[in-house]
């Protein structure tokens, strides 16, 4: 059994997205490092509530690595410390030996904040909407081999389809770019026979979209890569431009 | 199909010019490179030579690949300005700690500093053509006919210390600039497959060591030594 910590938690409070925000300075004293870092958190709420002061709001759901809902930066890293990781899966015993964590929302204009560190990733619903689909009459399920797909493209599907939309690449891109996620989305369809008939469309829609949103332009960093709990590859951001380049060219 | 000036102008459009526009710079620097190594031949004829060549010996072709060179430099340089712009605006509040992530990233001092170093070589470009091309004028006699020295143009221009280290520096930074700057057009223009993306990172490095030590000797060894006997 591990020591306890003491910690000093540096977290950013914003009451509503109209408000300027700043960062407020908590203790924590004799956090468990078997504990999750929400679960720290959770402590950190229950205290403040029982002090009668408004609890620090966080997002988070499954709590198990999947959805895509959590996403906090912790001492300058999206998720935290641990790669390939969402934030509810990261332990405190992830931060040991240190004695103080800022913990900051996501930041990019196009995911304002809402209230403290919850902020509104509606930016990326809207470019999936602007073409992250594929258009299909609906009817009998079709025969399961009538379409072949070679198991390297499926593959390389599914590990785009992995992408849940957590937005850490944005979080964590110098630009705010959200390209890897953008990326994803199109390589996703962009490698199976099914997204073919659409794919200058979907291109070059959701790249529009995405430029609309307000987020940066891509410079190659890769940051993203790193940051992404799904280990989601950049060479899906080559995929995107060759199928944009396919749409501007013709 | 997009309309094509939208295309051009979105945020991967402005990276896929900006790569073809970088990777056809770095063809002129090679070629630029070559013609300096007739400095290192010790006669000035041959510099002179070549130097007539360029600007009297193409019929007219210099002035098209002039056009095209400061046609594509622009195009680089506004799109690389706008990239900035647009990561600037995404961000009004920084972070308060940040931190590289190391692992998959290819953020290093090269890839996160080329703006700063892109506009020094801007800059650079511009002294440049005014310290030579359009600097002092010396005349010589080659071959019965009267062609400008441009031989004793680089010659005393690198008598300068000022000049000499300005040229070093920028050199050196040209390095820099090029070793994410090469593998970046690649990623730009699409072309990313694991079996290449090593070699295309290798043959960059190589690029960058090439480019910044081939160019950035010269004006050294012209300043240490006065120029060849």
């Amino acid at each position: 059994m591990s020591e306890n910590m003491n910690l000093k938690l540096k977290i950013w409070r914003q009451k509503n997205a109209g408000d300027k925000g700043r960062f407020v300075e908590y203790d924590m004293e004799n956090v468990s490092p078997d504990e999750s870092f929400l679960e720290m958190m959770d402590e950190l709420n229950e205290k403040l509530t029982h002090d009668n002061l408004e609890p620090v709001e966080f997002d988070s759901d499954c709590r198990e690595g999947i959805c895509g809902t959590c996403g906090l930066v912790v001492n300058g890293e999206a998720h935290g410390p641990l790669r390939a990781t969402t934030m509810c899966q990261v332990h405190m015993r992830e931060f040991k030996g240190m004695t103080k964590l800022t913990v900051e929302p996501w930041r990019t204009k196009a995911f304002p904040v809402l209230k403290d560190l919850v902020v509104d990733r509606g930016a990326l619903d809207k470019i999936q909407q602007a073409g992250g689909y594929i258009s299909i009459n609906t009817g009998n399920a079709p025969d399961a081999h009538a379409i072949q797909v070679p198991k390297e493209a499926s593959d390389l599907a599914m590990d785009a389809a992995a992408c849940i939309g957590c937005g850490a690449c944005v979080a964590a891109c110098p630009n705010a770019s959200a390209s890897l996620f953008t990326a994803a989305k199109i390589s996703q369809f962009a490698l199976l026979p099914q997204g073919g008939p659409e794919r200058k469309r979907r291109a070059a829609q959701m790249v529009t979209q995405m430029d609309i949103e307000g987020f940066g332009d891509c410079s190659n960093l890769g940051e993203c890569e790193a940051a992404c709990p799904k280990e989601i590859s950049i060479s899906n951001i080559a995929r995107m431009k060759r199928e944009f380049v396919g749409a501007m060219l013709g | 199909m997009m309309p094509f000036l939208k295309a051009a102008t979105s945020s991967v459009g402005k990276k896929f010019f900006m790569a073809l526009t970088g990777l056809f710079w770095i063809m002129f620097l090679f070629i630029h490179l070559l013609g300096n190594l007739s400095l290192y031949s010790g006669h000035k004829d041959s510099f002179n030579a070549y130097s007539d060549f360029l600007t009297h010996g193409t019929h007219g072709v210099v002035y098209v690949l002039e056009f095209i060179m400061v046609a594509g430099l622009l195009i680089h340089v506004i799109s690389a300005v706008a990239v900035f712009i647009s990561a600037q605006k995404a961000r009004p509040i920084q972070y308060a700690m940040s931190k590289n992530l190391g692992g998959p990233s290819r953020k290093t001092i090269s890839a996160s500093t080329m703006i700063y170093t892109g506009s020094l070589m801007f800059i650079f470009i511009i002294v440049h053509l005014i310290h030579f091309k359009f600097g002092d004028y010396y005349s010589t006699v080659l071959d019965g006919r009267v062609i400008r020295d441009m031989y004793a143009t680089v010659l005393i221009g690198f008598q300068s210390p000022f000049y000499t280290w300005f040229y070093v520096i920028i050199m050196a930074l040209i390095g820099f600039h090029l070793r994410h700057g090469f593998w970046s057009a690649f990623q730009s223009l699409g072309l990313n497959h694991p079996r290449y993306n090593g070699l295309i990172a290798f043959v960059g490095v190589l690029i960058a060591i090439t480019l910044s030590l081939g160019f950035l000797m010269l004006p050294l060894v012209l300043h240490l030594t006065g120029g060849p006997a």
